[in-house]
């Protein structure tokens, strides 16, 4: 070997033999510090909150006891009064219900506090990017198949299908016996699966890309009153109304359009 | 302090087979070892910071962590709004972007040299129909899951609707929502007769999220929670039956009676005569 390829060769081994050295040594400390972890929520802690934010008081207990937390999203109550003792992980249980959030505690004493949605006021964040990100993914897991906006749109091919039985198998059925899968013309397996995929992902599906149409450039999309009559009442006062139509155009320009239901206004005279 | 001998075995066993393995590799290289800049990020994720940030965005988090290690962290557009609250205290990088990837149900990883980037995980149609209501919970944002009380797919009882408890939580979401933001643009809309969505406040363009997210979602929540319906059936056990006046299709005759779904089929003079849904028999 050249001098250089034993220098290669030291390089190349350097790290890893670091990371492999770092897991024997490491053993006995990693191990301490997830038991300290769990011994600092233990403690006695003692706290009184005043009309205090959630964030507020994670911050604070952050700070005092030098644990490490995270918290999704912002709960809807802003604040509340706590007067608490016990241990530290009673407390969090404790701010927790109050805020309507459940906690966890990784092993890397991470606590984390996830919202539980007891409170019919709370709502999943519902950030545009992450739903439409949500809605794609939902399109490349569930099959392919055509698009069907009805749930009983599967109907008129599970008809067609049922228009191919021959007068035997028709005798068959009359009779009270069952058609099995193997009884079928190949045709008619094929039709029979496809009616299957249809009535499971048909409608799923459409719902996935109705959602990504309805937020693709969702900024731009509009509301948009669409006029659907005038009434006249007895007093002669006039009324219009309208359809409350979510608009949207995506990049290949086609329109979705959504109904969120109806709305009156009075016709000046 | 004691530390059980299987769990000190596994550590010798793991660092062993690196240090094989990394030999092995170093014989075999031609000039691959790790470059100054891939050990310096190394280094970098393996020290510790603490940060404190209050009701923020997981992208104004990266940015104060990139600020704070010399390292590039960036969120993917899907992710970056997520709001969270986030108190750490002396944690190394690699374990903070660890648990926070892992309480997401994220993923983290090195785009190059010095930078990082938090993502959603990658999803693809998989190959057995049966994986797919998981992977359907698995897409949905973990706050969503909750909310729609997606139920744990390893333990649950097929016989039990777990969507039974959703649909009121759906649709309540969606009713509010809708008749919130009609309320709030009434004054809007006596004086217009369209308004961009940018234009909306902050809590209008979550009330039309929060509709146009839940109005339907009831036509999809029977996979994500796997409960008994047609997703389930497997086309080769399928039998067909006439009955009650109804051609029925069911998922095999070892299996309950009944359980299938009609095709709308009435017999007439030994034929079938189509019939629309919701109309009277002939």
């Amino acid at each position: 070997m050249t001098r250089s390829r034993i220098a290669q060769f030291v390089s190349a081994c350097a790290l890893p033999i670091q990371i492999a050295v770092g897991l024997i040594c490491g053993a006995g400390a990693q191990s301490q510090e997830t038991r300290k972890g769990a011994i600092g929520l233990d403690q006695a802690v003692e706290l009184h909150y005043q009309h205090t934010p959630l964030p507020a008081m994670v911050h604070d207990l952050s700070k005092r006891y030098a644990i490490s937390i995270l918290v999704d999203g912002d709960p809807v109550i802003p604040a509340a009064n706590l007067d608490f003792s016990g241990s530290l992980r009673q407390a969090l249980d404790r701010i927790a219900d109050i805020y309507d959030y459940s906690v966890s505690i990784d092993k890397r004493a991470l606590v984390t506090m996830m919202k539980r949605f007891k409170n019919p006021d709370e709502l999943p964040q519902l950030n545009v990017s992450e739903i439409r990100q949500t809605a794609i993914d939902m399109l490349k897991i569930l099959p392919q198949v055509p698009f069907d906006s009805s749930p009983t749109a599967f109907g008129h091919d599970l008809r067609g299908f049922a228009q191919t039985f021959s007068p035997d198998q028709f005798a068959v059925l009359k009779a009270g016996k069952r058609l099995t899968f193997a009884d079928l013309r190949p045709e008619q397996r094929e039709a029979l699966v496809g009616v299957i995929r249809s009535r499971s992902f048909g409608m799923p599906a459409s719902v996935w890309e109705l959602l990504r149409r309805q937020l693709d450039h969702f900024e731009d999309s509009v509301l948009r009153l669409e006029k659907t009559g005038t009434f006249k009442a007895v007093d002669g006062t006039m009324t219009d109304s309208y359809a409350v139509i979510h608009e949207t155009r995506g990049t290949n320009g086609m329109v979705t359009k959504s109904s969120l239901g109806s709305f009156q206004r009075m016709v000046k005279q | 302090m004691k530390l059980p001998v299987t769990y000190v075995l596994a550590r010798f066993a793991a660092a062993f087979a690196l240090m094989s393995i990394s030999l092995a590799a170093a014989m075999a290289q031609d000039g691959a070892a790790p470059s100054v800049q891939d050990r310096a990020d190394e280094v970098k994720l393996d020290a510790k910071v603490s940060i404190s940030r209050s009701s923020t965005t997981l992208a104004k988090v990266l940015e104060e962590l990139s600020s704070k290690t010399g390292l590039s962290f960036a969120a993917t557009d899907a992710v970056k709004d997520r709001h969270m609250t986030l108190e750490i205290v002396d944690m190394p990088v690699r374990d903070l972007l660890g648990v926070v990837t892992a309480g997401y149900d994220w993923r983290w990883y090195k785009q190059q040299p010095g930078r990082f980037v938090i993502d959603r995980r990658v999803f693809r149609a998989p190959s057995d129909p049966r994986a797919i209501p998981a992977m359907m919970q698995s897409a949905l944002p973990v706050d969503m899951r909750v909310f729609l009380k997606v139920p744990d797919l390893k333990t649950k009882n097929p016989d039990i609707r777990t969507m039974n408890a959703a649909l009121p939580v759906m649709d309540t979401a969606a009713n509010k929502s809708m008749r919130r933001l009609r309320e709030s643009l009434t004054s809007a809309f006596l004086k217009t007769d369209s308004i961009t969505v940018r234009d909306l406040t902050d809590g209008q363009r979550r009330d039309l999220v929060a509709w146009l997210v839940f109005d339907r979602m009831r036509h999809t929540i029977e996979i994500i929670h796997d409960d008994d319906g047609p997703h389930r059936y497997d086309p080769s056990q399928f039998v067909l039956e006439y009955h009650d006046q109804i051609l029925r299709a069911l998922t095999g005759p070892s299996i309950k009676p009944g359980l299938g779904f009609g095709t709308g089929l009435f017999f007439a003079d030994g034929r079938p005569v189509p019939v629309d849904y919701g109309r009277p028999m002939p």
